[in-house]
């Protein structure tokens, strides 16, 4: 099997509040807005996972409500058309970013409560471009295992802090995110992107079932 | 050739095949090298004199401005001059291939190459001043995007290991770094990937392989062996590749990176015994990704067509070949008998398998166009182990955020 190591989201875990320096060029000030932001969403997120007393249930609505106060998620549909969205009609706009943003809190929620115990280190951060940050946290899995670095792209919208990308070895989120619709409209279109957006969302059940 | 005694594993197919392509695929690469650095005339010194001293007098100020920025602190002020230095810079540089070119228009290439080489953090401008006196030179595949999209790859290109043979990028040809930059830059996946249609169909193959034969067996290795069992497995085969990327490394002409490598291997074959445990991290030598393909790569070989190859997955042509190489140019296989490799093959899937069994799971169960998504997450791995591990080149995917609202 080919070498490919897909570790695609890291999830909002612990972020441990150790800012260990960073080293990079056109460093942010290290008590950041940005750092503490995403501080602030690693802690939340490690209260949903220790938290034992939460049913399965209601810790996919606390990472939905994470995910959805934490993230950008019209932004990052937007950036995942690319530019197709200038070529939609406003019914497919409307259609397509109410049905991403269930989309995402699907695949995704389910995907964070997979994991526990890892704890997160905030490790640097640097200007990228003229609005957005690049905070790169450090993931120690545990039992051993090399260490993971993520990297989360944070931008202001109106005053407020929203992530618009996560980086883990690499590989983008948004941008596989992108590369996958842009294929998906090539052979099907626009309409062909919504309708299968509407299948997966769709499904009664979120873990067990095969979609 | 001991094919002789197939033993026979779910798996052995994959090595017997790797067997034969490779001395097809060696001489198609030599062939590739030998005759794509030629016809080409050289640059004229004085040319040559002059883009290097540009490029080293912008690097020498923004270096001043960047340390009085530190001491002053405001952002703004610094940033537009900065981009206005770029600019100058860059149709300076510009000016002098273009001079080249006016002189002897077959040092067209090389002109251009030695310019992206000289200064690889300002290829975006100095191909857009190129492209707007020579229309004719914009890359092919970027009719309508930005001519600076196709060739933003070039600049990590540059930096992945100093290059060894003199043979110049021409601008039309893209490798899988560019493949990802080209993307980036709304070039249509499609472009990259002309064999799409057989493509899915051997990744539908692979998908049903996979779901049926490797993750049952992936399953049950992480059912029966507790984790840390599992951690021992991958260091192994880590290590045991280690001689291999010492090398790669030595081929492309980086001996630090070959050091280090050594370096992991002895630590780790010894004080972890075996390769089981991993000390060297700790005596800070990290790992970095190297293979064949990636020597091609620094040798500025292209990468071919995105290709599914049945059992082995997504490649290239020319990372399939490296592959088939890498096989040969471990030297501790030499010492093992055939069977004992095919063993260890086979393990090794098994293992590798079992260290991506969620994420993929995850891929495939949420994406909507599964083969999309491992083809993208493909490229962007493959691009970063070009780079040797390195982290992507930040000006490509800072405008590709800057572009959307």
């Amino acid at each position: 099997m080919s070498s490919l190591l897909v570790r695609t989201l890291a999830p909002i875990l612990v972020a441990a509040g150790l800012f260990s320096g960073g080293a990079f060029a056109d460093t942010v000030h290290p008590q950041s807005s940005e750092s503490r932001f995403i501080r602030n969403l690693g802690d939340r997120a490690i209260h949903l996972l220790s938290a034992e007393t939460l049913t399965a249930k209601h810790r996919a609505e606390g990472f939905g409500d994470l995910l959805v106060t934490g993230f950008n998620l019209d932004y990052i549909a937007r950036f995942a058309l690319g530019r197709h969205w200038n070529n939609a009609t406003a019914l497919q706009r409307r259609q397509y970013l109410s049905l991403f943003r269930q989309y995402v809190i699907k695949t995704y929620a389910s995907r964070l409560r997979g994991y526990s115990g890892e704890t997160f280190e905030i490790v640097a951060q640097r200007r990228a471009g003229a609005r957005d940050v690049v905070v790169r946290t450090r993931i120690a899995r545990p039992g051993g295992g090399a260490m993971v670095d993520a990297d989360w792209r944070v931008r202001k919208f109106e005053g407020e802090h929203r992530i618009i990308d996560v980086m883990v070895e690499g590989i983008s989120m948004a941008i596989t995110q992108r590369q996958e619709f842009s294929s998906v409209i090539r052979r099907k279109g626009m309409d062909g992107l919504i309708e299968d957006l509407r299948v997966r969302t769709a499904t009664v059940k979120e873990a067990g079932l095969k979609n | 050739m001991p094919e002789a005694q197939r033993v026979r594993l779910p798996l052995s197919m994959k090595f017997s095949v790797s067997r034969y392509a490779t001395p097809a695929g060696l001489a198609l690469c030599l062939f590739y090298l030998v005759f794509s650095g030629t016809v080409q005339a050289a640059v004229s010194p004085d040319i040559q004199q002059r883009i290097q001293t540009t490029a080293d007098t912008w690097r020498a100020n923004a270096q001043r401005q960047q340390q009085m920025q530190k001491l002053s602190g405001d952002p703004h002020l610094s940033a537009v001059s900065q981009s206005l230095d770029r600019r100058v810079t860059a149709s300076m540089i510009a000016q002098a291939v273009m001079d080249s070119i006016s002189r002897d228009p077959s040092t067209a290439h090389e002109a251009t190459a030695l310019a992206l080489q000289t200064a690889p953090e300002l290829s975006n401008e100095i191909r857009s001043n190129l492209a707007l006196a020579f229309p004719r030179m914009a890359p092919p595949q970027a009719p309508r995007a930005p001519p600076a999209a196709v060739t933003a790859g070039t600049s990590h290109q540059q930096a992945v290991a100093p290059r060894r043979l003199d043979i110049p990028q021409a601008g039309s040809e893209l490798s899988e770094a560019d493949a990802v930059a080209a993307e980036l830059m709304e070039e249509s996946p499609g472009n990259r990937d002309p064999l799409e249609d057989i493509n899915r169909a051997v990744f539908a193959f692979n998908d049903f392989l996979d779901s049926y034969i490797m993750v049952p067996i992936a399953k049950t290795y992480r059912f029966i062996m507790p984790e840390f069992v599992r951690d021992m497995g991958r260091n192994f085969f880590e290590n045991f590749n280690e001689p291999v990327v010492a090398i790669n490394d030595l081929l492309q002409g980086d001996f630090e990176n070959a050091g280090i490598s050594l370096g992991r291997f002895v630590v780790n074959s010894t004080a972890g015994v075996f390769g089981f445990f991993e000390v060297a991290e700790r005596l800070d030598l990290s790992e970095h990704p190297a293979d064949f393909g990636q020597t091609l790569h620094s040798y500025g070989v292209e990468s071919g067509p995105y290709v599914m190859l049945p059992f082995f997955g997504p490649s290239t042509a020319r990372n399939a070949v490296g592959k088939g190489v890498d096989s040969f140019l471990n030297p501790i296989s030499y010492f093992l008998e055939l069977e004992t490799r095919l063993y260890m093959k086979a393990a090794e899937t098994v293992v590798g398998r079992e260290a991506v069994l969620d994420e993929l799971a995850e891929l495939r169960k949420g994406s909507l166009d599964y083969y999309a998504a491992v083809r993208s997450a493909w490229f962007q791995n493959r691009a970063r182990e070009l780079r040797k591990g390195a982290p992507p080149p930040a000006e490509n995917i800072d405008k590709l955020f800057a572009d959307v609202k």
